[in-house]
């Protein structure tokens, strides 16, 4: 049997007292893609994690990794796992932490070594190997608990913000080791409320709210499924004569030399271009407007508010 | 059992490098041994001589008083210009009355020419004393014979029914030694347990815990950090021990230096002071009955009920660095039953060394909470008369039941406590984790 799915998660639950964190929660995620996990603070993203990496049980439900059941002596080798709440030893140096952090995956100590000296070497950061880390700045601490996520080659990676305290810089050394890291086959599981992240990085996800999926999809299905039939045009003179038609779209708004218009159900966006084009005007650009995933995130979660 | 190997080495590893542990452990008890030692030296002696001028026209006390170390008489006929004395070297002069009434009576007039201190004052006074006593009671007629037949202190010669060789300074040894160790190990409890408390603390403020937590069971790195502090400590106490160890034998060597100078010469040789205290007869039987005493039975208990204890009361510690952020208000609270407990038997300890077979000691010493310190305070007294077996093995097994016990409940309130953030929690509310899936 080939496993294509990296991690199963079936009808998941999880109770805190009253509340339930978690509500029969269900999805799967290819090997090799990224998987973005959405939802405003409060959502369960967190418990659900939990669940995953085998750090809390789930009340009911299961959870599969690499087609076999999950359990945290097998997730410790299959899951590279970066908390949003995380944190290093301060007293100890870079190298010494990395080590023992890849020893606690299972590596041995020269695998550990040898695998630490190739992270370093890779994101350069072999010039501050032996500094303790209270003696380094947070920037460089993220990037260090990045390498001890990835270190023991892990086919599941699950980072929780991974972004929050680095500089761009050193944002996109990350987003360009996450990239790789899937296209090496590692699947990626990436949870953030940041959706400009979400839209350049993910392929798929999965948006929660009050514990339950709200949305299961691709990005690009998403915005699909969101899209109002709008579109953008652009010119260097005046959109003059634009304002008489009133059949084929309607006008909602005119910045300087843009112009945004709803198109009338009735209408198709080749209707609208070769009207554009009969104006004599020069159109320099022509676009629908595709819905942020941000606009979409935010609608579906006011949507989704607890009765 | 690898994991919670390296979890435990990283524990130790770390805390060994630490500057606080390279004090406490070496410097810290040198420190202490020199400054008693220099206190010893200097308060029992005095190293100056002092010349005293001592004016008796009627030869009241003629020849009585003697040279000692520190005091040179020297009878002078008449008393001397501030010039001449201080030329000659006096430290005082002491002018004697004329008559014996007024020596009896006790009030001596002294002229000083260097500032003497309260201890070289009094010594003074004490030599006097002696002197116009036998005076007083001479000239009442009292043969001071008889005084000091009437005054001569009683003592009762205890011996044990049981046949057991009974002997006073042996208890005093055993008293103070029991205490040594009791204390010790209330001080093991309560500072070595609050370091495990505040090694879980820091690892949840930290945030590293997370990270780890999904490599290892939360109950790997607990037992991981609680045996690596052990060990901490267990390496501190050979140090400690050591030192004393080795301070001992210099001890002993200069004992037997001075036993062997004084059996050569066959006189008392004037030597320096520590060296004069030790030829002291009470401090060589001391150390002679400190080599009686059976230390087997002492150093297995102590093993036995350092771990027992330390992992008793270091899960207790772990439950609630667990359960707090890093508010100190909410650590005091929590720490409060802990305590008590450890306060409790702290207290139970003069009560047990004064009488090993009480009530309070024996219960003290089943009670798990307690037995670590005070079984460990009887134990000094000898299996059998301080200890009955059966006790021995009953509070043995009493404390590795509930320590094992006490460690699983820990685990249960530590998996939940290290990942909740941001919540106040009580007693209550850990109770409650114990019994979550």
């Amino acid at each position: 049997m080939t496993i294509s799915n990296s991690l199963e998660v079936k009808n998941l639950v999880k109770t805190y007292q009253a509340q339930r964190a978690v509500d029969d929660v269900s999805f799967q995620v290819q090997k090799g893609k990224i998987f973005g996990l959405l939802g405003p603070n409060g959502a369960g993203k967190t418990t659900l994690i939990r669940m995953i990496t085998g750090i809390l049980q789930p009340d009911s439900g299961s959870v599969s990794i690499m087609g076999q059941v999950s359990n945290l002596e097998s997730n410790a080798k299959f899951i590279g796992y970066m908390p949003e709440e995380r944190g290093l030893y301060k007293k100890m140096k870079a190298e010494e932490q990395a080590i023992y952090l890849a020893q606690l995956k299972g590596l041995s100590y020269s695998e550990a070594k040898t695998k630490v000296q190739f992270w370093f070497d890779k994101l350069e950061m072999g010039a501050w190997k032996n500094k303790k880390i209270e003696e380094v700045s947070k920037g460089m601490a993220q990037k260090l608990q990045f390498v001890c996520t990835v270190l023991h080659d892990p086919s599941i990676i699950i980072l929780d913000e991974p972004f929050s305290g680095l500089d761009p810089l050193n944002a996109d050394i990350i987003k360009k080791e996450i990239y790789e890291l899937a296209k090496q086959g590692a699947t990626i599981i990436f949870s953030t409320h940041r959706m400009e992240q979400v839209e350049e990085i993910c392929e798929h996800i999965v948006l929660i709210n009050n514990g339950k999926i709200i949305l299961d999809s691709t990005v690009l299905e998403a915005k699909n499924q969101f899209k109002s039939n709008q579109f953008i045009i652009e010119t260097s003179e005046s959109f003059e004569t634009f304002k008489e038609e009133r059949t084929l779209f309607e006008i909602i708004e005119q910045k300087n030399q843009q112009l945004k218009v709803r198109l009338a159900d009735t209408a198709s966006s080749s209707d609208l271009l070769r009207f554009a084009l009969q104006q004599n005007v020069s159109i320099s650009s022509f676009r629908e407007d595709m819905p942020s995933l941000n606009s979409i995130f935010i609608e579906l979660v006011k949507n989704n508010k607890p009765a | 059992m690898k994991k919670i190997a390296l979890i435990a080495f990283r524990e130790f590893n770390v805390r060994i490098r630490n500057k606080t542990f390279l004090i406490s452990t070496i410097l810290l008890p040198i420190g202490i041994i020199l400054f008693y030692g220099a206190i010893i030296v200097f308060t029992s002696n005095d190293f100056e001589t002092y010349n005293i001028g001592i004016i008796d026209q009627s030869k009241l006390i003629d020849g009585q008083l003697k040279n000692t170390d520190n005091f040179n008489f020297i009878p002078i006929s008449k008393s001397l210009s501030v010039e001449d004395a201080e030329n000659q070297n006096y430290s005082a002069i002491i002018a004697l009355p004329m008559t014996i009434d007024s020596l009896i009576s006790g009030n001596l007039q002294a002229t000083s020419y260097t500032k003497l201190g309260i201890i070289t004052k009094s010594k003074l006074e004490e030599k006097l004393q002696d002197i116009i006593e036998k005076e007083r009671y001479s000239y009442a007629n009292i043969d001071s014979k008889i005084i000091d037949t009437a005054q001569k202190r009683i003592q009762i010669n205890y011996s044990s029914a049981r046949g057991n060789d009974e002997n006073e300074l042996k208890e005093t040894i055993s008293y103070a030694l029991g205490f040594g160790f009791g204390f010790l190990m209330y001080m093991i409890l309560s500072i070595y347990g609050s370091q495990v408390m505040r090694g879980v603390m820091e690892e949840k403020t930290n945030r590293i815990v997370e990270v780890i937590i999904s490599s290892v069971k939360p109950f790997e790195l607990l037992m991981g950090k609680i045996i690596g502090i052990a060990m901490v400590s267990f390496l501190q106490l050979i140090c400690w021990g050591t030192i004393i160890f080795i301070v001992n034998i210099i001890l002993g060597i200069l004992i037997g230096a001075s036993q062997m100078s004084e059996i050569a010469s066959n006189a008392t040789i004037p030597q320096a002071g520590a060296i004069n205290m030790i030829n002291d007869p009470e401090v060589i039987s001391l150390f002679n009955n400190l080599k009686q005493i059976d230390y087997l039975p002492i150093m297995f208990g102590f093993v036995f009920y350092f771990l027992g204890g330390f992992f008793l009361y270091s899960s207790l510690f772990a439950s609630v660095g667990s359960a707090v952020g890093d508010d100190p208000q909410d650590v005091q609270q929590l720490m409060i039953p802990i305590m008590l407990p450890i306060i409790l038997s702290f207290m139970l300890l003069t009560k047990a060394i004064n009488n090993p077979n009480s009530t309070e000691a024996v219960i003290g010493s089943i009670v798990p909470f307690t037995s670590p310190v005070i079984m460990m305070s009887r134990l000094v007294f000898g299996i059998g008369p301080g200890v009955p077996l059966w006790q021995l093995i009953l509070s043995m097994v009493v404390l590795i039941g509930t320590t094992v016990f006490f460690i699983f409940l820990a685990g249960r309130i530590y998996r939940v406590g290290i990942l909740l953030y941001g919540k106040k929690v009580g007693w209550k509310e850990m109770i409650k984790w114990l019994f979550m899936k």
